[in-house]
């Protein structure tokens, strides 16, 4: 049977059987390969650590392949490896930076003015605006409004409950609402 | 409709990934493949090598000792 004509479940349960990076798993990895790394990217901000991030996660999907039970879409359960594994690597980057900056604040004995808030918060582009919030509420909104996926799917991808999703997707956007009163970040539950 | 600014996300450009992802993805599986069946063989082929030997050695010893060797669990063949 001709591979490309198999559904992704399909080849999951090949790619199961498989001793090695198979042509199921290569099938696999090039249906996925533009998504995750979209996926890594939005949420990473930086090629360099996206590409890094997208092989982590197709190894870890490799890994885990047999694990994948069919109880959501394929594409949901890649999304979810996806996530975990930039939110990993995220808060990994962030306490490397946190640690290099308050190196260099020790090494740094000037008194130089902290920067004012109010002139930044004007050239302030979505990004940045996204990154004000945690990461785990930054990667909800991606995926929500990047990736347009609904509740269903984000309860599935965050291993959360749908209520849960609505109510943290609420907060995130009234944390920002709060932040940045001046731009319309929509109500309810769009 | 709505003015609503994260539905600008959508449109934000992503640059396309880099050209030797899939090769790049193939060379850790293969690095991963070899370290799980380099632990694979220590965890599992050296103890069994290990053990077979130790007991040829330990029938040597018990030569040397006593003049016979040990009972054989297989075959009764050394013993005579």
């Amino acid at each position: 049977m001709d591979i490309s004509a198999q559904t992704d479940e399909q080849l999951a349960a090949l790619a199961a059987r498989e001793a090695s990076d198979g042509p199921a798993f290569q099938e696999l990895l090039a249906r996925y390969q533009d998504r995750v790394w979209r996926i890594c990217y939005r949420l990473l901000s930086d090629a360099h650590d996206a590409s890094d991030a997208a092989q982590e996660v197709f190894v870890r999907l490799f890994l885990s392949r047999a694990k994948f039970q069919g109880r959501s879409k394929y594409s949901t359960w890649v999304h979810g490896v996806a996530v975990r594994t930039c939110l990993t690597i995220r808060r990994g980057r962030t306490r490397r930076r946190q640690r290099e900056a308050a190196a260099a604040q020790q090494t740094r004995e000037t008194d130089e003015k902290p920067q004012g808030e109010s002139t930044a918060e004007l050239s302030l582009d979505l990004n940045q605006i996204l990154n004000t919030l945690e990461d785990d509420d930054r990667a909800l909104l991606i995926m929500k409004y990047a990736e347009g996926h609904n509740y269903d799917e984000l309860a599935t991808i965050f291993d959360l409950s749908i209520s849960a999703c609505k109510m943290r997707v609420a907060r995130a956007r009234q944390k920002l609402k709060e932040r940045f009163p001046e731009l319309d970040f929509g109500k309810g539950d769009d | 409709m709505s003015d609503n600014i994260l539905n600008q996300l959508a449109a934000m450009e992503v640059p396309p990934p880099p050209d030797n992802l899939d090769q790049d993805v193939h060379q850790s599986v293969n690095r991963w493949l070899l370290g799980l069946q380099l632990l694979n063989f220590l965890l599992r082929a050296i103890p069994t090598a290990a053990a077979y030997f130790a007991y040829a050695v330990a029938g040597a010893m018990f030569y040397t000792l006593f003049g016979v060797y040990p009972k054989n669990r297989d075959s009764g063949d050394l013993n005579k």
